[in-house]
């Protein structure tokens, strides 16, 4: 719905310049309008409450700040919004990993319970502890597309990389995620 | 890798929506501090205008530049001796107009006494 999207962006705009002129109503609307989001993308990211919610605050945080230079129709404000977010994980997971915090390649520890989980039918917790031991990158681009919405377009701009590029990263993903989610399940006799 | 077949994309997507479902709303907490950056940032709210303690302040420093209390004392003097300056000058300038006054009539005497004109008469 391209003139929806176009019309949610241009309220966005409307909004950041009335939080600029003062208007503290408007940082309420766009507060729940956005950090809902943004805050699942952290958290889908960093697989930590804590520190996925203190990413989503930051990331509000330097919208209120760029709020008076805002240029509506330049950049769409979900889209910034979520581009600040995302490298604001990266940075978080690339510090973590440096220091040998998480020196484990992915988090296998709770997939088995959380696979196993397939058996009371906890489709949510398998999906998340799968999804947990996808690359950062294919994580993120199947958070955007299936729990955010996104279209093809709007991943690239985020991720900053060619539509093309995204296609393959959640083609990718869903394949792995079909390998240990639907294989499992038919082993565990739930096919 | 091949590709998924229909079902297992079906099955997936079935996956996604119970995960969808399950995905927890932000704490109140966090949508507090959230609003409660955005209200710091103190967008449209007017500058406080300068306190009383403020005014007295830039007088100080002010007063400082000039040297202080005894800085202030000499400009003081200063315009006290230009003012008594003013006034006795308006009776210097009076000398000064009478002098000119005389000098005036003496240069006219002069001119009437120093010419024959009746040698310019035919």
């Amino acid at each position: 719905m391209p003139d929806a999207d176009a019309a949610t962006d241009a309220e966005d705009d409307a909004l950041i310049a009335r939080f600029a002129a003062g208007d503290q109503a408007a940082a309420r609307v766009l507060t729940a309008r956005l950090a809902p989001g943004v805050l699942a993308l952290a958290r889908r990211m960093l697989r930590d409450a804590a520190e996925a919610e203190d990413v989503a605050q930051e990331a509000m945080l330097r919208l209120w700040k760029i709020a008076p230079d805002w240029q509506a129709g330049r950049a769409k404000p979900s889209t910034w919004l979520y581009r600040v977010a995302q490298n604001l994980c990266t940075d978080r997971l690339r510090r973590a990993r440096g220091t040998g915090l998480d020196a484990a390649p992915e988090p296998v520890d709770d997939a088995p319970g959380a696979l196993d989980r397939l058996i009371t039918a906890d489709r949510a917790a398998a999906l998340n502890a799968a999804m947990a031991r996808l690359p950062d990158r294919q994580r993120l681009a199947l958070h955007l597309r299936h729990f955010d919405g996104r279209s093809n377009i709007e991943i690239a701009e985020i991720m900053e990389v060619s539509v093309e590029a995204v296609e393959s990263l959640t083609g990718r993903a869903k394949r792995a995620l079909a390998g240990m989610l639907i294989a499992k399940r038919e082993g565990l006799g739930l096919g | 890798m091949a590709h998924m077949t229909e079902s297992e994309d079906t099955e997936l997507e079935e996956f996604f929506a119970a995960a969808r479902q399950a995905e927890p709303p932000p704490s109140p907490a966090f949508l507090g501090r959230v609003l409660a950056d955005a209200a710091d940032q103190g967008y449209g709210r007017a500058a406080p205008a300068p306190a009383r303690s403020d005014v007295w302040a830039r007088v100080r420093t002010a007063l400082r530049s000039i040297g202080g209390m005894p800085g202030v004392a000499a400009l003081a003097v200063c315009a006290l001796f230009g003012l008594g300056l003013g006034y006795t000058g308006q009776s210097g300038l009076d000398a000064i107009t009478v002098l000119g006054q005389e000098l005036d009539a003496g240069f006219d005497d002069y001119a009437v006494g120093g010419f024959d004109t009746s040698e310019l008469e035919g």
